[in-house]
C-alpha cells in the first residue's frame, strides 16, 4: 500500500486546532512551535512558516501589551483552520480592541532619532499574510489572518 | 548550543570591534536578554557588528531593540552594523522595514570590521 504524505491529505481536507493560553509572553515559543508544525504539515514551505510565525507573534504581542496592558492572567485563544488551501488563524481575547484604521506605519528615521522600540507589528503582519482583519463576536475581540498556500 | 529560550548569543572581539552573533529567534520572548547584552556591550565598546546570518527570524520587538540603541552607540563614538547573508527571511524583514536607510549592512564580516577603520567610527 502506498502511503500518502500527511501534507497531501491535508490539502484535500480540512484540519483545525485550538490552543488556549494565558496572556504571558512565556507561552509565545510554545504557540509558535504549534503554529510552525501546523503550517508545515499543511504544506507551507520554510519561509512561509517563518512568515506565519512572525504574524502570530506580532498579533499575540499586541494582545498582551495593548489589549491586556501586560497582565499575565488573561485568556487568549488561538484557532488554526486549514481548508481549501487556505490557513486561517484567529486570535481571540477579551481585552481592549485594536483599530486597524488608526494604525500608521512609523518612519524608521524618526524612530531611531527618538530611540523608540516599536511600530512595525501590524506592518509585518500585513506584509506576511494575505488578509488581516480585526473584529468582535460573542464577547470576544479577535485578529483574523489568512494565508493561502498559493502565495 | 541553543539556550532554553531559543536564542543563542555569542560575543567576540575582533580588531577592536565586538561581534555579537545571534542564532535562533529574536522575538518578544528572547529580546530582553539580547537588549541587556547589547546595552552592556555599547558601554564597553560601542563598535558593534551583529552577525545575523543564522537568525531564524526577527520580529518587531527585536527590530525595536536595534533601532533603540543605534543612536546610543553613535553618541559614544561607535555604531551598530549588520553582517547578513544567505538569510532571505531576515533580509526581507530588514528591507521592507527600511533598515538600510539607517544602518550599514555587509555580506562579508571582514568588510564590516574594516569599515570601522576606514570611516573613523
Amino acid at each position: 500500500m502506498i502511503k500518502t504524505p500527511v501534507s497531501k491529505v491535508l490539502k484535500q481536507m480540512a484540519a483545525d486546532l485550538s490552543v488556549k493560553i494565558h496572556s504571558d509572553i512565556d507561552y509565545i515559543p510554545y504557540v509558535l512551535s504549534i503554529a510552525n508544525s501546523f503550517a508545515k504539515i499543511s504544506g507551507f514551505d520554510d519561509k512561509s512558516c517563518k512568515k506565519i510565525a512572525v504574524s502570530i507573534e506580532e498579533a499575540l504581542t499586541n494582545i498582551i501589551k495593548y489589549s491586556y496592558d501586560n497582565r499575565k492572567d488573561k485568556v487568549i485563544i488561538i484557532e488554526f483552520l486549514f481548508e481549501n488551501g487556505v490557513l486561517t488563524m484567529k486570535l481571540k481575547h477579551k481585552g481592549v480592541g485594536f483599530n486597524l484604521d488608526e494604525y500608521k506605519v512609523k518612519d524608521i528615521e524618526q524612530l531611531k532619532k527618538e530611540k523608540k522600540k516599536g511600530g512595525f507589528g501590524i506592518f509585518l503582519i500585513r506584509k506576511f499574510v494575505d488578509e488581516l482583519t480585526v473584529g468582535e463576536e460573542r464577547g470576544w475581540k479577535y485578529y483574523l489572518m489568512k494565508k493561502s498556500l498559493k502565495r | 548550543m541553543m539556550d532554553k529560550k531559543g536564542l543563542n548569543i555569542h560575543k567576540e572581539v575582533v580588531e577592536e570591534v565586538t561581534i555579537i552573533k545571534l542564532s535562533g529567534s529574536l522575538n518578544a520572548y528572547t529580546a530582553p536578554e539580547f537588549e541587556t547584552i547589547l546595552r552592556d556591550t555599547i558601554d564597553e565598546n560601542p563598535k558593534i557588528i551583529l552577525d545575523l546570518c543564522n537568525l531564524d527570524y526577527i520580529s518587531s520587538i527585536g527590530l525595536g531593540v536595534i533601532i533603540g540603541y543605534v543612536e546610543d552607540a553613535r553618541e559614544k563614538g561607535g555604531d551598530i552594523r549588520i553582517f547578513l547573508k544567505n538569510n532571505s527571511i531576515v533580509e526581507e524583514i530588514f528591507e521592507i522595514t527600511g533598515f538600510p536607510k539607517i544602518i550599514k549592512f555587509f555580506d562579508d564580516k571582514n568588510s564590516g570590521i574594516q569599515s570601522f577603520k576606514t570611516d573613523g567610527s
